[in-house]
C-alpha cells in the first residue's frame, strides 16, 4: 500500500524561439502509506512539476505513477484525493461554506455528513468570524487557512500540500502541522514542499531533496542528525547545488 | 455532471458582474425598442403593421446583439476565470472527469442563457400587449430560435477559446469572431470593404462557414428581396443542422484540448 513514482520525467515544451526546460529527471521513489514526505529544493527544481504530476494535472513525458497500485485518477474518482495550491483565489462572491458544500459534492461526499468536523476546523483556526463572508473579503492568511480546510475536511487518502505555511502567523502554522499529523495518523499519506524547514522537522517522516529536477537525495527523517537547514545545506554542496554560496 | 452543472450554476449566480450586465443589457434593450418608434407612433396615425414592424425589428435586432455578446461573455466564463485564480487546480483534483466538466460547465451557462432567453420572450410579448400589437408567434418563433443557435455558436467558440486564455480574455476572440460575422455579412466595417478590390460579401457562403450566425428578418414584413440578398447558406443548405453540427463539433474539439491541458 503506497504510492510508487517510477522513473518520471518531464519536460515543458519550448517555443519556435525557446527551447525547452527540463523540469523533472527519471525521479523514482516509493512513499508507503500513512507516511509524510517532504519535498525540498530551490526555487524552480522540480517540486510543483512533481507534485503536479502526481495530482494529474501535468502529464509525465515518461515513468508511472501509481497509488495503492492503481491510477491516480481512481483516487480523484473515489473523492480521496486532497490538494492545497502553493497559491490561489477562490471565486469572489462565494463563501467557504458554499463553496465546500460544493466541492464535497464533486467528490461524491455529502457535505452534511462533515458538517460537524467543518465547523470544529472553521472553530480551531479561528474563521468563525469570516465564516459568512466572501472570499473577496478574506486576507492572504485567511484565504491560505480556508485553502486548507478544503484539502482535508473529507480525510483524503493522500493529502498534497505545496507551501502550505507560507504567510501563515505562527499559531495557525502549528495548528495546520498538527492536523497534518492527525491526517498521518489515521493513515493518510502526505506530500508536502515548503522552504520553512522547521516545520518539516514537526511532521515529515521522509526528506526528498530535488535538485533541477533530479532527486539527488531520499532520506527518512530520524536519520537526520541535528538541523534539517544544515543537513539540506550540506546535501547541496555535496551535490555541487550552491556555486554561489 | 449534475455536481459540475450545480457548482458552475453557483459561481454564475454569485458573481454580481455577470448579474448587472445582465440587467443593464435588459435595459438598454427595452430603452431601443422603446425610443426607436413605438413611443412616438401611440396615438399617431401610424398603422399597426408599421408598429409591429417598429417595435419587433428593433427589439429583435437589438436582442440579436444581445445575446451574442451575453454568449461571448459567458462562454469566457467555462474554463477562463478558474483557470486564472487557480480554482481549477482544486477542482480537477475533486471531480474526476475532465470532459464531464467542460460538458457540464458549457450546460450551466447554456442553462443561464436559456433563462435569459425566456425572459426576452415573455419581455417582447409583454410590450406587444402594452403597445397592443398583434403577437405573430411564428415570427417570434423563428427569430428565437435563431437568436438561440447564434449564442450557442458564439457560446462554443468563445468556450474552445476560453481552456487557453485565462480570466474573461477569450471574449476578446469571440468578439473578434463577432467583427468577422458582421464584415462578411453586411460589410459593417466600410475600411475593409473600400480597401478591398472586390466585395467582400460575395464570398459570404464561403465565409460564413467558420462562424456560422443566421441573420433575422421577419417574413411578414421584409420583402424576399431583401431576405434574399442577406441569405447566407453554408455547405449544409440547412442553417439550422449545420450551426448544431458546427456546435458539436467544437465541444468534441474543446474536449480534446481540454483533456490534452496540462494545468
Amino acid at each position: 500500500m503506497s504510492l510508487n513514482i517510477t522513473n518520471v520525467s518531464k519536460t515543458y515544451k519550448g517555443g519556435l524561439w525557446k527551447n525547452g526546460t527540463q523540469a523533472l529527471c527519471d525521479v523514482d521513489f516509493t512513499l508507503n502509506n500513512g507516511k509524510t514526505l517532504a519535498l525540498i529544493g530551490q526555487n524552480g527544481a522540480g517540486k510543483t512539476t512533481l507534485i503536479k504530476c502526481v495530482l494529474n494535472l501535468l502529464y509525465p513525458d515518461k515513468g508511472k505513477i501509481t497509488f495503492d497500485e492503481s491510477e491516480i485518477e481512481l483516487l480523484i474518482k473515489n473523492g480521496e484525493l486532497g490538494y492545497m495550491p502553493e497559491s490561489m483565489r477562490f471565486p469572489d462572491m462565494i463563501t467557504l461554506k458554499e463553496y465546500v458544500s460544493d466541492l464535497m459534492d464533486l467528490r461524491g461526499k455529502k457535505f452534511g455528513d462533515y458538517q460537524e468536523r467543518f465547523n470544529e476546523l472553521v472553530d480551531k483556526f479561528y474563521m468563525t468570524p469570516h465564516i459568512n463572508k466572501v472570499f473577496s473579503k478574506y486576507s492572504k492568511g485567511t484565504m491560505k487557512k480556508a485553502a486548507f480546510i478544503q484539502a482535508i475536511l473529507h480525510n483524503p487518502k493522500l493529502l498534497v500540500l505545496d507551501e502550505p505555511t507560507d504567510g501563515l502567523d505562527p499559531v495557525s502554522r502549528r495548528i495546520l502541522l498538527n492536523e497534518v499529523t492527525k491526517i498521518k495518523q489515521s493513515g493518510g499519506t502526505v506530500i508536502i514542499t515548503t522552504h520553512i524547514l522547521s516545520d518539516l522537522q514537526i511532521v515529515a517522516d521522509e526528506v526528498i531533496v530535488l535538485q533541477k529536477g533530479v532527486l539527488i537525495k531520499h532520506s527518512q527523517m530520524n536519520e537526520i542528525k541535528g538541523s534539517l537547514d544544515d543537513w539540506y545545506i550540506e546535501t547541496l554542496l555535496k551535490n555541487g547545488g550552491l556555486e554561489n554560496l | 455532471m449534475n455536481k459540475v452543472i450545480k457548482y458552475k450554476l453557483n459561481y454564475l449566480l454569485s458573481n454580481k458582474l455577470i448579474l448587472i450586465f445582465s440587467a443593464i443589457l435588459f435595459l438598454l434593450l427595452n430603452f431601443n425598442a422603446l425610443s426607436s418608434g413605438v413611443l412616438t407612433s401611440v396615438g399617431s396615425a401610424i398603422n399597426i403593421e408599421a408598429k409591429y414592424q417598429l417595435l419587433f425589428n428593433n427589439y429583435l435586432v437589438v436582442s440579436v446583439v444581445y445575446g451574442l455578446i451575453m454568449a461571448i461573455f459567458l462562454g469566457s466564463s467555462i474554463v477562463g476565470p478558474d483557470a486564472q485564480t487557480g480554482n481549477i487546480q482544486v477542482i480537477l483534483t475533486s471531480y474526476h472527469s475532465r470532459t464531464k466538466y467542460f460538458i457540464g460547465t458549457f450546460l450551466a451557462v447554456l442553462i443561464y442563457s436559456t433563462v435569459i432567453q425566456i425572459l426576452l420572450f415573455i419581455n417582447i410579448y409583454l410590450l406587444m400587449l402594452i403597445f397592443k400589437v398583434p403577437y405573430l408567434w411564428s415570427d417570434i418563433l423563428v427569430g428565437f430560435t435563431q437568436n438561440y443557435l447564434n449564442m450557442l455558436v458564439a457560446m462554443s467558440v468563445t468556450g474552445l477559446a476560453s481552456i487557453f486564455i485565462k480570466g474573461h480574455g477569450s471574449a476578446f476572440v469571440g468578439l473578434l469572431a463577432y467583427t468577422y460575422y458582421n464584415v462578411y455579412e453586411y460589410n459593417a466595417l466600410p475600411f475593409i470593404n473600400s480597401s478591398l478590390p472586390f466585395n467582400i460579401a460575395q464570398y459570404r457562403n464561403i465565409l460564413g462557414n467558420f462562424f456560422p450566425i443566421s441573420y433575422f428578418m421577419a417574413p411578414s414584413y421584409t420583402e424576399p428581396s431583401t431576405i434574399a440578398y442577406f441569405k447566407f447558406t453554408p455547405i449544409i443548405p440547412n442553417i439550422y443542422i449545420y450551426q448544431i453540427l458546427y456546435i458539436a463539433l467544437i465541444l468534441v474539439l474543446s474536449c480534446v484540448f481540454f483533456n490534452r491541458k496540462e494545468i
